[in-house]
């Protein structure tokens, strides 16, 4: 009598040699199996970190249906347009690195109290604390960081009630908080804007139950609001640039992207809003081909970027492109991406 | 004698129309005018042999070139000065930015969208930098070029244009000095000579006065076009010429305008 085993009739998705090494594509398709449905007209909102900005411009260029709450004219040349955030994604949040801050934008857009205004300041110039970066200098004055934050809440909830799905990337765990306010913001004081003072900010590194209440939060603030976003999430295939958590940053990078992925997954499994897409595997792993990094070994490569978006179109389109990776020059230059991040490899020299 | 071109698009007519004053006033001068197209002139190139053409391949077009300038190109080779006119410098995108958007720090025009004063800067300096290089480099980076900025309009009543809502903007004059600086400090980088439109010729911060129009010049049973209020008269080529003059060839009008009808 032969033994058996749960193992025995699998199909060739669950298998390591069958799926990677022999590359089957009846395995890629189970890569991801979309929970819910996305056509190209299903209106998109985009947010989150860094890899965010290649998944936006990607399905942008691709013909889905993106929203741009805050359009700018092509008047103002493109690359001038995103120096100043306009275009890299739905609105001019910038980078939401973390859920704390994906949570709390929807939180101040939905809500009927606007959050405390942070401004810092550098060289007589004035800056959103919670978007230091949308104004690559900065505003005249402090009134006018206000006012651009007010045009911003309102675009960012007229944005979410026209969304019907949020492609949201997380990106770090790690985090600075304002003591005074708690709020979440997307970089240090003294990075962008700002003076480091140990006392007016808290470091904070979220743990896996912080992160899955905060995309909980999130989502249970749309419903509070009527609507009914579904929310496809991803994880960020770029590593941490630094760490504050004193431990190396090989570690604290698998802690960071550790506790996201886990987070999804957990959430994909228990709650019919969320779905997971997974650029994170696609970049970071051989699971199409891959590992797909740039020369520096931290951003992902165009190849690897076109393997992702052609891998979503497969999923929801008869006719979608090729998953597989094509010829690439591997020029990046034309789409590099604004990441502060950045920044603090250049406060490092 | 010294011999000047007058080169460039539709703004030619308005030193073309004052010719006999110009004559008059520097007789030390020979002046030769030629005008295309503003999309003719835009494309035409300015050879290595110094001949400055544009390729016509339209049979009717050609003709009308000829009809109005008596040759299809023109030989720069022996030409002191070469003034360019009627140059844009990309200022009616600019409008339509402003025309669009608040703009922080400026007085609210209400609309529902604000960029700040840094980005229209940036826009400002991008676009007419890009124009001064391409110009520069048109003309072969050559000093002998003077390149003229186009008139700004005068005041037409009841226009819609974004040029007007920026004329109307509270802060124009804020405007007007960004501009005027952007503008001189970018040209100013350039061998190629820059005459920018002149101060004493405007009504206001983006306007030209009105005595200046060609719709000043129509009869009284003539209703203007929108080109009428965008293009200016001969009483303003002469005196654009004049500043030109005097400023690159040292002369001054040997009779006062007002002496000479133009």
């Amino acid at each position: 009598m032969t033994a058996r085993s749960p193992y025995q009739n699998l199909p060739p998705q669950a298998f390591w040699r069958s799926a990677i090494v022999e590359q089957s594509e009846a395995a890629l398709d189970h890569l991801f199996v979309p929970k819910f449905a996305l056509t190209h007209e299903t209106a998109l909102m985009t947010a989150g970190s860094c890899f965010a900005q290649h998944m936006h411009r990607a399905l942008s260029g691709a013909g889905w249906n993106v929203l741009q709450a805050e359009p700018m004219t092509d008047i103002v040349p493109r690359k001038l347009a995103e120096k100043y955030s306009y275009g890299i994604y739905s609105a001019r949040y910038g980078n939401l690195y973390t859920a704390r801050q994906f949570r709390q934008l929807i939180q101040e857009a939905l809500g009927d109290t606007p959050l405390n205004l942070l401004v810092w300041q550098r060289d007589g110039r004035y800056f959103d604390a919670l978007r230091p970066s949308v104004e690559p200098d900065g505003y005249d004055t402090a009134h006018d960081v206000k006012r651009a934050r007010m045009e911003h809440i309102t675009a960012v909830r007229a944005l979410l009630q026209q969304a019907e799905c949020i492609i949201f990337t997380l990106g770090l765990t790690e985090c600075w908080e304002d003591a005074a306010t708690g709020l979440a913001l997307p970089t240090a004081p003294g990075t962008i804007a700002g003076d480091y003072d140990e006392t007016s900010v808290i470091f904070r590194n979220f743990t896996y139950p912080e992160v899955l209440a905060d995309l909980e939060i999130a989502r249970d603030t749309l419903r509070a609001h009527g609507l009914s976003t579904k929310i496809m999430l991803t994880v960020s295939p770029v590593p941490l640039t630094a760490t504050a958590t004193g431990t190396h940053i090989g570690t604290a990078t698998t802690y960071s992207k550790s506790v996201l992925r886990a987070v999804c997954g957990h959430l994909v499994q228990t709650d019919a809003d969320f779905d997971y897409f997974p650029s994170y595997e696609i970049i970071t792993t051989p699971v199409v081909g891959g590992p797909f990094f740039a020369p520096n070994l931290r951003q992902p490569s165009p190849t690897g970027v076109d393997v992702v978006i052609g891998l979503f179109a497969a999923a929801f389109m008869d006719d979608a492109p090729a998953a597989f990776p094509q010829e690439n020059n591997e020029v990046g230059d034309e789409d590099d991406v604004q990441c502060e991040e950045i920044l603090l490899e250049a406060f490092r020299q | 004698m010294t011999r000047v071109a007058i080169i460039g698009n539709s703004h030619v007519g308005a030193l073309r129309e004052a010719e006999s004053a110009i004559k008059f006033a520097f007789p030390t001068l020979e002046i030769t005018y030629f005008a295309l197209a503003r999309h003719r002139f835009n494309n035409a190139q300015y050879g290595e042999d110094g001949f400055f053409r544009a390729d016509i391949p339209d049979e009717a077009e050609r003709k009308s070139v000829i009809e109005i300038n008596g040759m299809t190109e023109i030989d720069l080779r022996d030409y002191t000065h070469i003034l360019v006119v009627g140059q844009g410098f990309l200022f009616n995108g600019l409008y339509t930015l402003i025309a669009q958007y608040n703009i922080l720090g400026l007085t609210d025009t209400g609309k529902a969208q604000s960029i700040s004063k840094a980005l229209l800067r940036d826009t400002m300096l991008l676009r007419i930098r890009g124009f001064g290089n391409r110009i520069a480099r048109k003309f072969h980076n050559d000093p002998r070029f003077v390149i003229a900025q186009k008139p700004f309009p005068c005041l037409q009543p009841d226009a819609t244009t974004d040029h007007a809502a920026t004329a109307a903007h509270p802060d124009a004059a804020q405007i007007a000095d960004l501009l005027r600086t952007t503008i001189a400090d970018q040209m100013a980088r350039h061998p190629v000579g820059f005459l920018p439109a002149p101060d004493d010729l405007l009504s206001g911060p983006l306007h030209t006065k009105p005595e200046f129009s060609r719709a000043a010049m129509l009869p009284a049973d003539q209703p203007p076009s929108p080109s009428d209020f965008t293009h200016v008269n001969a009483r303003y080529g002469f005196e654009l010429f004049k500043i030109f003059a005097n400023q690159w060839l040292g002369l001054v009008p040997v009779t006062s305008p007002q002496t000479e009808k133009v």
